[in-house]
């Protein structure tokens, strides 16, 4: 029970303590006063205060009348809300797909979009538990060129192109009759 | 009047240029499959949908936004009917009488209940929207900073107190917000605030990386932590609809009016959109109706009465985006989003300024509607068929569209960093039962409140108390404070109406 509640208050306790922070940071924002004027720290810390006050609030709250979710008028109207089956969880698979996102934004630069994308595909896919090999790489593929011919061509939207010898990828692409 | 209807008719001649008719199918089309697949919801598609407006004229980019938003409400249905799976928290109701109307062996009569409510709600909501927006931004006219600041901090705390979570939280989802707004150059004294010595953060965070990090990256990986779990269905070749007779329409036009008005209604409400019209229209119902007691034995006015109020919401919404540039919920904020991603900021001067743009809105919502049920009515077991393609595929492309959008701002490859880091930040929010529309509100709305408090102290000599005397802002605060007393309220209305839902299920 302890656990619970020190579980449930943490993310308060670390709200208090960002903003805190960027409250004193707020004080060291540099710019010429003008007279009476609000400075520009006034805002944001307005902002501050009101976050921290609302984690102070939900800590005491909680600490007070227990380890409770408040509801909002959402799930207050929804009955079925409580009938709502758990769903399981894989955090290895959420952890998988963070890290496969990481790796996308380092690679896409050095592979280019064409390459990084038809490769982001296929892994997401097995990440996502998807095993049918033949349409995960045929729909990557298809995809990828679909994606290229409206940003690249069509839209003209400036992507990552690749560093040598991977931007031969997006010449390759460009130089497909048709596309 | 008479103004307002020739304005319109040359709003329907604008909306029937190639771009703009192609613009409204697709997004009608977009917009039913948003509102079947299950794991996407209705804001994440506007959202993702909001990069490729770039290039795009301003008026097609609303109307393509638009017309998404409104079959969102009507696509969901038909899974909610046919398989028991909502596809957005709007069609939660839908379970009650039209999954049961299903099971009795009629969903084909269900969906065509479906497809009335929605048109005929959504027509009436309408002919409220063109009817309102102009008379009232005429009177947003009289409004100086002191107002503005008030209407912005009414549609910022309307969201915090009529949504998903605790208050507290939504609180802190909405500061969080402000506070990533607040990053950057300050537009007054030129100084860097939060910046930490980057020189990309002198430039500010785009809510389009916000936006589209914390609803599509982040529903995202909340779906990848379930393995995508989708379960596997049949029926989809039975799919069929089924129009109600004009004897049985006739039987329950009256409640079918009350329906939309309350959903319309609604939707006039800054935070309240299309979810809460639902719930408490169907809640309506339930108490009051006719046949309050069969509502939940697959009776028809358990569909209507939350599909009519559901769609009837839209038109609600769209006058203050409109009028007075307030986006009550996430999808106006993204709409109101491409409107200033092509400069343009929506109040009561853009209808003056593109009054044309602003007519052709309204009347692709009037042709969007027919369409969307005609659609829905041909094409229904093509649409729902998209259900047979695995939710990982499905997602993999998601995120695609999301990398795309974060590479298209400034092709910069931190902008995709960013984008993953408020998509985790997202997923942080909603496991932590952190709502997200607060914070998306946050970060679109900060500036303009900020800008218009500033003013309001530099043109009153920092006097605070000028937002209370002051008859026009000091009424919405009077508002203001009401609305922030809805959640007490609520705990009064569930009261009288929790027997009644609770029956029913």
């Amino acid at each position: 029970m302890q656990k619970a509640l020190l579980r449930s208050i943490l993310p308060y306790v670390v709200g208090l303590a960002i903003a805190v922070a960027l409250y004193v940071q707020a004080g060291t924002i540099e710019y010429t006063a003008r007279g009476a004027e609000l400075g520009p720290a006034a805002w944001p810390r307005l902002a501050i205060l009101l976050m921290g006050a609302s984690c102070l609030f939900e800590l005491g709250r909680r600490v007070i009348a227990g380890n409770k979710d408040a509801t909002g008028i959402i799930e207050a109207l929804d009955r079925t809300a409580d009938s709502h089956e758990a769903e399981p969880v894989y955090p290895s698979l959420l952890i998988g797909g963070i890290v496969l996102m990481g790796i996308y934004a380092v690679l896409v630069p050095i592979l280019g979009f064409i390459l990084g994308t038809f490769l982001f595909l296929a892994a997401f896919m097995y990440v996502g538990r998807y095993r049918a090999h033949g349409a995960i790489w045929s729909t990557s593929a298809a995809v990828t060129i679909l994606c290229g011919i409206l940003f690249l061509r069509i839209a003209y939207v400036s992507l990552p192109r690749g560093i040598e010898p991977f931007d031969r990828v997006t010449d390759i692409f460009f130089a497909i009759p048709g596309i | 009047m008479i103004d307002i209807i020739t304005q319109l008719a040359g709003g329907f001649v604008h909306c029937f240029t190639p771009i703009n008719m192609t613009m409204l199918v697709v997004g009608i089309v977009i917009g039913l499959l948003i509102g079947v697949l299950p794991g996407l919801t209705l804001v994440m598609g506007v959202a993702l949908a909001l990069p490729f407006t770039y290039k795009m004229d301003v008026t097609a980019s609303i109307v393509l936004l638009t017309a998404m938003y409104v079959s969102g409400t009507y696509g969901g249905a038909f899974t909610a009917i046919l398989f028991r799976i909502p596809g957005e928290p709007i069609d939660v109701p839908m379970l009650w009488d039209g999954y049961t109307m299903g099971r009795k062996g009629q969903p084909a009569k269900a969906l065509g209940w479906t497809l009335v409510a929605a048109l005929g709600g959504g027509l009436l909501s309408a002919v409220v929207m063109v009817a309102l927006t102009e008379p009232l931004a005429k009177f947003a006219l009289q409004f100086s900073s002191p107002e503005y600041f008030v209407i912005v901090l009414f549609g910022l705390l309307s969201v915090v107190a009529i949504g998903k979570g605790s208050l507290a939280n939504a609180f802190i989802s909405m500061s969080v917000g402000i506070l990533i707004s607040s990053v950057g150059t300050d537009p007054i004294y030129g100084a860097f605030r939060f910046t930490f010595g980057s020189p990309l953060l002198a430039d500010g965070i785009e809510f389009l990386v916000v936006m589209v990090g914390a609803y599509g990256v982040g529903e995202v990986l909340a779906r990848l932590e379930t393995g995508f779990a989708t379960k596997p269905l049949d029926k989809i070749s039975n799919a069929r609809t089924e129009l109600p007779t004009w004897k049985e329409l006739n039987e329950v036009k009256g409640m079918f009016f009350r329906s939309a008005v309350v959903g319309d209604l609604i939707g006039l409400l800054p935070g309240a959109g299309a979810t809460i019209a639902s719930f408490v229209s169907y809640g309506i119902e339930a108490k009051f109706g006719k046949r309050k007691d069969q509502m939940g034995t697959g009776v028809a006015e358990g569909i209507i009465a939350p599909q009519a109020a559901a769609t009837a919401s839209v038109g609600g919404a769209l006058v203050h985006l409109l009028a007075l540039g307030i986006p009550g919920s996430g999808a106006t904020a993204v709409i109101l989003g491409a409107f200033m991603l092509h400069g343009i900021q929506p109040g009561p001067q853009v209808l003056v300024s593109s009054s044309a743009m602003v007519y052709t809105i309204f009347a692709s919502l009037f042709l969007g509607l027919v369409l969307m049920c005609a659609i829905g009515y041909f094409a229904i077991r093509p649409l729902v068929k998209i259900l047979d393609f695995p939710e990982a595929v499905v997602s993999a492309y998601v995120l695609i569209l999301c990398f795309i959008g974060a590479l298209s701002i400034r092709n910069n490859v931190t902008d995709l960093w960013l984008i993953i880091g408020f998509g985790v930040l997202g997923y942080g929010f909603e496991r932590m039962k952190f709502p997200v529309a607060p914070l998306v509100l946050g970060v679109i709305l900060g500036p303009i409140a900020e800008e218009n408090f500033m003013n309001t102290m530099i043109s009153f000599s920092n006097d605070w108390t000028i937002f209370f005397t002051r008859p026009i802002s000091g009424t919405i605060v009077a508002f203001t404070i009401t609305v922030l007393l809805l959640p007490f309220v609520q705990r009064i209305y569930l009261r009288r109406f929790a027997p009644a839902q609770t029956a029913v299920r």
